[in-house]
């Protein structure tokens, strides 16, 4: 009876979908537990008032529901700066990652003696635990003991060691240059532009040759056969790679806490939200500023999904 | 779209379900906080292996004695922040936390059971402690943990340097970072070697520390206090003090190092720095050309300045309490504490006698009982005590120097604000600014700007 009575009650394509459903249900399950349940928590926790004890007996229907986070995030001087921070950090690494990933692509493109072995050792600080890379770059930015110091003192005489990853503004002549922050956006090219060279290489590998060799026939020099031909064959990649690395940027975290927890003018917005809960144990004020995070990166997100679609379309 | 919505009132529903559940179980692990009998679970910020160890076998005794198991876990102050903040999210806090008295962003958000804290007080004898040191940790009128033990900001001096140099012991700040700065010109090395690198924490003590020598105050009665006369001299002199290094910015790791290997003739560091000079930590060893022949080297020609101006008697410090959370098994960690400060205490204290100074200094029927088994503990895993290697005028001085024992805006209603500003460094971020040359008057009302927008941040 079952299995007859089953079959007739549902259509072959019915079926179908039950067992798709059954198939993707772990993947919902997960998606659910790990992405929706603590993205909820976090948007109940920035629009309640409350504190870090109540949260055991909170319930949907006793909750306090106030603005106050968001109020107290927008109206505070700290906000402003660590997003102008931000903003600048996640610019700054988003062009050097893909302006040297490219650039160092297209240099290594023609095959040369130990093209391998110059291209794996490009990649190993990407490779590197980002733990050991930042242990490195403190080492040897130290102000006492680095090898950076040491060189700029007894070569280049210096007067007094540089405290590379906690200067704010750092003067040559006339001009401020924001040190530390320059020091943690360089860290970030130097460890993450292997990346874009990998797409990068992968892509230029299908470039077809017989493209450049009818352009080099037709007169093309060298720099136009570039711009020509073999750029706009990039911009594909290099479009999704500047979103990618544009959000990465802006939610980095673990680069610039384990180089400078934020001193030195580096505090972006994901140190504050961290130091919102750790050492302020604010909860409701770091989902506030978790979620102002949020938002920027939707807003930037449709922005960049609009400009590609209307360049594709033309 | 219809699968859409579906999805969308499967997450409304399971959402819902999880936040009951949460408020369910929340309600449910109150039972066993309850119970009286039960283990405890104590963090200790002294987390070198053989503090472990001696703190293991003080609360293995009190297990004998009580019946009440011990877990001791190791937590550095940092980590404490942190794991007690997701631990009170998810209701699994420890029973006994030693801390820091910057307990501000904790009391805020109801962390702490400040009843048990003043119930064990009451119970040993609040005059049985140490007044500043309770007057530290009083939040809103009300004790928010227990202290046990502290230590105070000494600077030491080479004797046979500042004799070479001709220069007389600084009894001011002025003539401290005068000192500095002729020591720098003269002998070439560094004068003071104290945490100065911008933003840092090490940087954010030495400035509580040196700018509390001119009377300098962050806040009184909740009016930001920075941007004084007396803190844009004090800024003046940190400035000079600072250039007086021949090694850039320092943190105190580097200062104590610099001034083991003999390059500074004045150095501002916690009493833990006594075993040290005499050579006594592997962890540091003493590295200056004089050392390798004579091993107390540093102990014969260091001397101390405990209080540097008379008019000014404030020195920096810091007390270790232990918090009893919300939530917590109450009563087994409160016999936990009272036990600590009582039969435990002296060999609590042995674990590091030189930077763990008595803040209940004896009970009701010996009133400096502890402190006077302090004075003969061993240092450093030798058999010499403070009293041995550096006379009992050092003592008597470290002793009555918790008394002396000052913290912006502790024990206030400014407390909040003091420790928020402790806590993100403000201070320490206009160093910048100070060491490229701009008026320390325009700096401290900079930083008085930026602790004012923290005030009103704090609202």
């Amino acid at each position: 009876m079952t299995r007859a009575a089953r079959g007739s009650r549902l259509s072959r394509g019915q079926r179908a979908n039950l067992h798709g459903y059954l198939l993707s249900a772990p993947s919902y399950l997960a998606v659910t537990l790990v992405i929706l349940i603590p993205f909820c928590a976090v948007v109940i926790f920035a629009f309640a008032d409350f504190r870090l004890i109540d949260i055991q007996q909170m319930t949907l229907g006793t909750i306090d529901w106030s603005l106050a986070n968001f109020a107290k995030a927008l109206s505070s001087g700290t906000f402003w700066g660590a997003l102008g921070t931000t903003v600048a950090y996640a610019v700054f690494t988003t062009i050097g990652v893909i302006g040297g990933g490219v650039v160092v692509a297209l240099a290594m493109r023609r095959p040369f003696p130990g093209q391998t072995v110059v291209r794996a050792l490009f990649l190993v600080p990407y490779v590197l635990p980002v733990i050991a890379g930042t242990t490195i770059w403190r080492t040897m930015l130290n102000p006492q003991y680095g090898f950076l110091n040491a060189f700029g003192t007894q070569v280049l005489g210096w007067e007094t060691p540089i405290a590379f990853l906690t200067t704010k503004t750092f003067q040559v002549g006339s001009v401020g240059i924001p040190m530390a922050l320059t020091v943690v956006i360089l860290f970030e090219i130097w460890k993450s532009a292997p990346f874009t060279f990998l797409f990068v290489t992968a892509r230029l590998q299908n470039v077809p040759a017989e493209l450049e060799d009818a352009a080099a026939i037709d007169g093309a020099n060298a720099r136009q056969r570039l711009t020509h031909i073999v750029l706009p064959q990039l911009r594909t990649v290099v479009m999704v790679l500047l979103l990618l690395r544009f959000i990465w940027s802006f939610q980095n975290f673990n680069d610039i806490y384990l180089l400078t927890q934020g001193a030195g003018g580096t505090e972006v917005m994901a140190v504050k939200v961290f130091k919102e809960l750790t050492v302020r144990a604010d909860v409701g004020s770091a989902a506030a500023y978790g979620l102002c995070m949020t938002v920027i990166l939707l807003v930037f997100g449709i922005g960049w999904a609009l400009v590609n679609r209307r360049k594709e379309a033309m | 779209m219809q699968v859409n919505r579906r999805i969308t009132s499967a997450v409304g529903l399971t959402l819902t379900a999880a936040l009951a559940l949460a408020a369910c179980s929340g309600g449910g692990d109150d039972g066993d906080g309850g119970e009286a009998s039960g283990p405890i679970t104590f963090w200790t910020p002294h987390v070198q292996p053989e503090r472990m160890a001696a703190q293991q076998d003080i609360a293995d005794e009190f297990t004998e004695e009580t019946g009440i198991e011990v877990e001791v876990v190791a937590m550095a102050g940092a980590d404490q922040d942190q794991a007690l903040v997701t631990g009170a999210a998810s209701g699994d806090v420890p029973d006994v936390v030693l801390h820091a008295p910057d307990l501000s962003a904790w009391q805020t958000q109801g962390l702490v059971d400040s009843d048990a804290a003043t119930a064990v007080i009451e119970n040993l004898g609040a005059d049985t402690f140490n007044a500043q040191a309770l007057d530290i940790i009083n939040i809103d009128g009300a004790y928010q943990a227990i202290p046990s033990d502290g230590w105070v900001h000494l600077i030491v001096y080479r004797t046979d340097l500042l004799e070479e140099a001709g220069l007389e012991v600084p009894t001011s700040l002025d003539e401290l970072a005068d000192a500095a700065e002729t020591i720098r010109q003269e002998e070439g090395i560094t004068g003071m070697a104290m945490g100065t690198q911008v933003g840092t924490p090490s940087a954010t003590e030495a400035v509580e520390s040196i700018f509390q020598q001119t009377g300098c105050q962050l806040v009184t009665d909740g009016t930001v206090q920075i941007d004084s006369a007396e803190c844009a001299q004090a800024a003046g002199d940190f400035a000079t003090l600072a250039d007086s290094s021949a090694a850039g910015q320092f943190d105190v790791d580097s200062a104590r190092s610099t001034y083991l290997d003999g390059k500074a003739a004045f150095f501002l560091f916690s009493t833990h720095v006594l075993d040290e000079l005499a050579g006594l930590d592997d962890d540091n060893p003493l590295t200056c050309a004089e050392c390798g022949d004579n091993e107390d080297f540093f102990v014969e020609n260091s001397d101390f300045i405990t209080v540097l101006d008379e008019n000014n008697p404030a020195q920096y410090g810091t007390t270790l309490n232990y918090v009893i959370p919300t939530g917590a098994n109450t009563e087994a960690a409160q016999q936990f504490v009272e036990y600590m400060l009582s039969d435990g205490y002296a060999t609590m204290l042995g674990t590091a006698p030189e930077g763990r100074i008595p803040l209940r200094p004896g009970n009701a029927d010996d009133p400096t009982q502890y402190l006077d088994e302090w004075g003969t503990l061993p240092m450093g895993g030798s058999d010499q005590s403070v009293g041995d290697l550096y006379g009992e005028d050092l003592v008597t001085s470290l002793g009555e120097g918790m008394n002396a024992v000052s913290r912006w805006g502790f024990g206030t209603d400014d407390a909040v604000l003091a420790g928020e500003t402790f806590a993100q460094n403000v201070l320490a971020e206009h160093l910048d600014a100070l060491y490229s040359g701009t008026d320390p008057q325009q700096v401290v009302s900079d930083m008085a700007a930026d602790v004012q927008s923290l005030q009103d941040d704090l609202g």
